[in-house]
């Protein structure tokens, strides 16, 4: 006796089950693979969006801690301006108590100004109270000589010049120094030496010439 | 092959059937514990209709329940090939792209969800040695 068999139990359901399993899943895997696809390439430009998000924040943070030292920049000068109105006063007020006082006084203080603005700090070259020396070898047999100031070594003459020199020249030692006496102290080749002293004069160049010893 | 070997090879496709479910299902679901315990729940339940198989489908009763069972047999294995398809397309090909990804992802699927029906031939069905 033959057994009836129900629809799930035929073979050919389950070969139109099968075929329409297959294809509906490979339409739906086609389908949402594009989506993913898409997806990815989105969450990439979304990336990329947040990277250049990133470097703009870092720019504007950039650009507000610029703002940040102009700031610091104007202040720093408002400052400055606030010093030199102060100064202004200060100047304004001396001016104002100068005028205030008698003619006489007023002569003499214009008159040591005026000294010191265009005879004394304005002329002098080698700077307040200071002068030059240049000092030179005018002996043909000495060898080499080496030169101390104030028991400084300033350095040696190899060349010798038996004229005279022009003041202040590159073929000697060449020194500014402060107003007053100095001491010269000479070597050469043989161990002998010679020693002197020399005065300075204010806003002076003076040659210093070394004969044979 | 000897039988032992083979239902625990198609027992350990079987579980990576259920986790397809439970992945697939909880998905749709959405994050929460909630939903992942119904997402593990019902991948059980329906793990537990594709081993019954046999008895199933070769229950001869035109009554209302096996009848209906066998709909809701039916319903669970579509199902299946959908959570199983989608589990195994985003957890083992996920790098993949294109109509490959695709072949694969349905050979797989069908690999997979075949797995609990021949559990079941092997439990059920006297025929099977």
């Amino acid at each position: 006796m033959t057994k009836n068999k129900g629809i799930l139990e035929q073979p050919f359901f389950w070969y139109i089950f099968i075929a329409l399993v297959v294809s509906g899943l490979f339409f739906y895997g086609i389908k949402i693979d594009e989506d993913r696809t898409l997806l990815n390439a989105l969450k990439i430009d979304l990336k990329n969006s947040s990277d250049e998000l990133k470097r703009y924040k870092t720019l504007e943070k950039q650009l507000n801690g610029s703002n940040d030292s102009l700031e610091l920049i104007v202040s720093a000068k408002e400052e400055n301006i606030t010093e030199l109105r102060k100064d202004i006063k200060i100047l304004s007020d001396s001016i104002e108590y100068l005028h205030s006082l008698p003619p006489k006084i007023k002569k003499e203080y214009v008159d040591r100004v005026h000294y010191r603005d265009n005879y004394v700090e304005k002329t002098n070259i080698y700077g307040k109270n200071k002068g030059k020396i240049s000092i030179y070898n005018s002996c043909s047999s000495s060898g080499r000589l080496n030169v101390y100031i104030n028991d400084s070594y300033q350095g040696s003459l190899n060349r010798y010049y038996p004229n005279s020199v022009n003041c202040p020249t590159n073929s000697a030692i060449t020194k500014i120094l402060p107003v007053g006496w100095h001491k010269i102290y000479i070597t050469n080749g043989r161990n002998t030496s010679m020693s002197y002293n020399v005065y300075i004069n204010e806003n002076n160049c003076q040659t210093e010439k070394i004969r044979c010893f | 092959m000897n039988r032992s070997l083979l239902i625990i090879l198609l027992g350990v496709v079987t579980i990576w059937d259920t986790v397809t479910t439970v992945y697939g299902t909880y998905t749709i679901f959405g994050e929460g514990t909630i939903q992942l315990v119904v997402s593990i729940g019902f991948a059980l339940l329906l793990a537990g209709f594709l081993i019954r198989t046999i008895p199933i489908i070769k229950n001869p009763s035109e009554e209302l329940i096996p009848v209906g069972t066998k709909v809701l047999w039916f319903l669970a294995i579509l199902y299946d090939l959908f959570t199983s398809f989608t589990g195994n397309m985003d957890l083992i090909l996920g790098n993949a792209t294109g109509t490959q990804k695709v072949v694969l992802a349905i050979g797989l699927t069908l690999f997979v969800c075949s797995a609990p029906i021949g559990l079941s031939k092997l439990f059920f069905d006297p025929d099977s040695e």
